[in-house]
């Protein structure tokens, strides 16, 4: 029914959607462009997303459309602005409320590109669905399951934010861009279409906060208030006052407003008691974490303690560590302390050059 | 592939008459006073307006924007109230006008539809009041083509100071438009959707002092303009060809309508017809259906991989598209407002695009699962 040589990208006008369509197009796919309209936020509109923005922004939809046209595919603009908010938004601005740092690109990979999009592109008749980010699909006979390696181009690897998703999800997802070695070959196959894209710096952090303004982003969409606080020493005196709990996260020591003499850390979060605890530097390494939401790629589960690495964000270092798994909490014992345990982010386990699984932290 | 347009109600291609009567206009330098002021003649006649103005403008939305805000100010400006009525269901050329005017400190009463889109009139009524300085209703709707009780609303304002508006857009060359029995005191039209180029509407306004342009943005008429004179051609010459086969057009129409209402619902694959397609007072073109199989956006993409160009309801700037304010005020929720297309026949459209549609959505939704 489903025809398995047709594919959905989804095309932001990018150098890594534009390049996965032109190169699945070439391997003699039947490739469909589809724009996600995800977000629009009326305060910025004007100021921000009519320029070179986030892949939410106007001028992303006539990119896309232009070099659709000149990959010759066909191209459409599709609603998903529903899903996302309830799916992205929402946990987002959840997270914040909770003193947690949310990681909404991992939401959206979830349920956004790989369920709604996939939803789309099966009701369009296609197998797959396909998009520019760094990682490799392949399936590994010897354990019959979908696995998922770092890409070739690893330090653009994006694994760590793919980490939970289903053996359904990854049977119809094609990543093409996982055999370049470098984000700079890319750039230059996407240099030959007619856009003004080759030179448009990588995305940012969170699309739908353009002016990376996220505090602002909470006053005008959130459903609480930002309320002041104290800052408690990990002794549980009070330091001083704080301008709301969201405006920290672990590990942060600019932007405190107060100075203490010594280099002081932010090391707990307390959304109960609306607390933010500082620390000396020391204080903010933890050899241990939980994490729920599990989620494993290269088995089942696991059974026992399990050997393996963990990033606990997207930019760190993987780190040796030995895990287990209980009643849907992983429990995480490094080798090494590790800086900034961040509740809300996630922990992706690996094995070498595999993606073994992984979870959402939680404060203890 | 087979092209077979089926998207009437978004826009038309130019008759090779219209075409013809524009050309040689295009390389022509005079002015034309006088014929300009024939086709506002002709266009007056044609719409059976006794007294008032024709003025052309850029488009249907530009009409609707000019005519409504002009006529909220003058009102508020002459202490005839604040309070500006509608329906629920206005294309946004019109509440986002509305929407605009709430923020500069218009009252506006947005009343709801029945479950087929016609006003309802108890309500209506109920909402009327001394301060209602504005009433602006569409005359027939481009989504599900219900028509509304305008002659109702114009017989109901005639003697009362409230001034009276219809966005006429898909009504032109659809229904007779008679606008001295409906006691308008201003309609807006737009030409290419009867088969005149898109960059051209008019607006009837039955007093000019009413107008005030400076609410508006355009210049005031009585500046030196260059008008687009190819263009005006092409909608009166546009306008005339539609009443001279009004009839024929209308009956050709509403053949097919019927035709298709019936082969979609007897294809038994829980499709609903929405509004009331089959009712004499309808727009003769215009076909909402309900698909249960499938997004309205992944039907729409699929027609089109079938050469069958429709459309999921009105086209937002970007492309893409949320749930129907119309459908929704029918009283869809939105995941049945997303599951749903607009057909709309055209005169160009034959007996076998319609079989040809059937037989293509049969195939489309074969063996796919919905609930009942």
């Amino acid at each position: 029914m489903l025809n398995k040589n047709k594919v959905v990208v989804g095309m932001s006008g990018g150098v890594d959607s534009t390049v996965a369509a032109y190169q699945l197009k070439k391997m003699g796919y039947e490739v469909i462009g589809v724009n996600m309209r995800l977000w629009q936020d009326d305060f910025l509109e004007e100021e921000h997303f009519m320029k070179d923005g986030g892949c939410c922004s106007l001028s992303s939809v006539e990119d896309a459309r232009r070099v659709c046209e000149q990959i010759g595919i066909p191209f459409f603009a599709l609603d998903f602005k529903g899903v996302f908010k309830e799916t992205v938004v929402d946990y987002f601005i959840d997270a914040y409320k909770n003193g947690e740092t949310p990681n909404p690109c991992i939401a959206c990979n979830k349920y956004v590109k790989f369920e709604a999009l996939l939803e789309k592109a099966h009701q369009l008749g296609a197998y797959y669905v396909a998009t520019g980010h760094y990682a490799k699909i392949s399936y590994d006979d010897s354990i019959e399951r979908y696995v998922v390696q770092k890409a070739s181009a690893i330090e653009k690897d994006q694994t760590y934010a793919l980490y939970n998703l289903t053996q359904e999800q990854l049977q119809h997802i094609l990543m093409p861009l996982s055999e370049f070695s470098s984000k700079e070959e890319v750039r230059q196959i996407a240099a030959k279409f007619d856009v003004q894209m080759s030179q448009k710096s990588d995305s940012q952090e969170i699309c739908f906060v353009p002016d990376q303004d996220y505090v602002g982003f909470l006053k005008r969409n959130g459903d609480f208030k930002i309320e002041s606080g104290d800052f408690f020493s990990t002794e549980g005196e009070i330091l001083g006052k704080h301008e709301g709990i969201v405006n920290y996260t672990i590990g942060q020591r600019k932007g405190l407003g107060i100075t203490f003499g010594k280099p002081m850390y932010v090391v707990d979060i307390d959304p109960e008691y609306n607390r933010v605890v500082l620390g000396e530097n020391n204080t903010v390494f933890k050899s241990e974490l939980w994490a729920k939401d599990v989620n494993f790629i290269q088995m089942a589960s696991i059974k026992g303690p399990y050997r393996c690495e963990a990033k606990i964000r997207y930019s760190a270092k993987p780190a040796p560590c030995t895990i287990e798994y209980h009643d849907g909490i992983v429990h995480v014992i490094f080798d090494e302390p590790q800086r900034a345990v961040t509740p809300g982010q996630a922990v992706v386990f690996y094995q070498d050059e595999y993606l073994v699984g992984g979870g959402t932290i939680i404060r203890k | 592939m087979k092209k077979i347009y089926l998207d009437y109600a978004a826009t038309t291609p130019v008759k090779e008459e219209v075409v013809n009567a524009m050309l040689p206009f295009f390389e022509s330098t005079e002015k034309h006073e006088s014929l300009i002021s024939k086709i506002k003649d002709d266009f007056m006649s044609i719409l059976n307006a006794s007294t008032g103005e024709i003025i052309f403008t850029s488009s249907g939305t530009f009409s609707d924007n000019t005519l409504i805000r002009s006529l909220a100010y003058y009102q508020r400006d002459h202490g005839k109230g604040n309070q500006i009525i509608t329906s629920t269901i206005e294309h946004p050329a019109v509440y986002k006008t509305l929407e605009k005017l709430e923020v500069e400190g218009f009252e506006v009463v947005y009343v709801p539809v029945d479950q087929s889109g016609v006003l309802e009139m108890d309500l209506f009524y109920k909402a009327i009041s001394q301060k209602t300085a504005l009433v602006t209703i569409m005359m027939m709707n481009n989504e599900i083509g219900t028509k509304q009780p305008i002659e109702e609303i114009g017989t109901f304002l005639k003697e009362k100071e409230t001034l009276f508006h219809v966005d006429a857009v898909q009504a032109l060359g659809s229904m007779k438009i008679d606008i001295d029995s409906l006691h308008l005191d201003a309609a807006s039209f737009s030409a290419h959707k009867i088969y005149a180029p898109k960059g051209c509407g008019a607006l009837y306004v039955k007093n000019i002092e009413l107008l005030n342009f400076s609410h508006g943005s355009i210049l005031e008429p009585s500046c030196e303009i260059y008008e687009n004179i190819p263009y005006i051609v092409g909608f009166g010459k546009a306008l005339s060809l539609s009443y001279e086969h009004f009839k024929e057009s209308v009956s050709h129409r509403q053949v097919l309508k019927e035709k298709l209402v019936k082969g979609m619902l007897s294809l038994d694959m829980g499709i609903e017809c929405n509004g009331l397609p089959l009712d004499e007072s309808s727009h003769p073109g215009i076909m909402n259906f309900y698909i249960p199989q499938m997004d309205g956006d992944s039907l729409v993409i699929n027609y089109d991989f079938n050469g069958i160009a429709i459309s999921s309801g009105s086209a937002c700037s970007s492309g893409a598209l949320s749930a129907s304010h119309v459908l929704k005020a029918i009283g869809f929720n939105d995941q049945k407002a997303k599951r749903c297309i607009r057909i709309t026949v055209g005169d160009n459209t034959s007996m076998d695009d319609i079989a040809h549609v059937i037989a293509v959505t049969e195939e489309m939704l074969k063996g796919l699962k919905y609930v009942k």
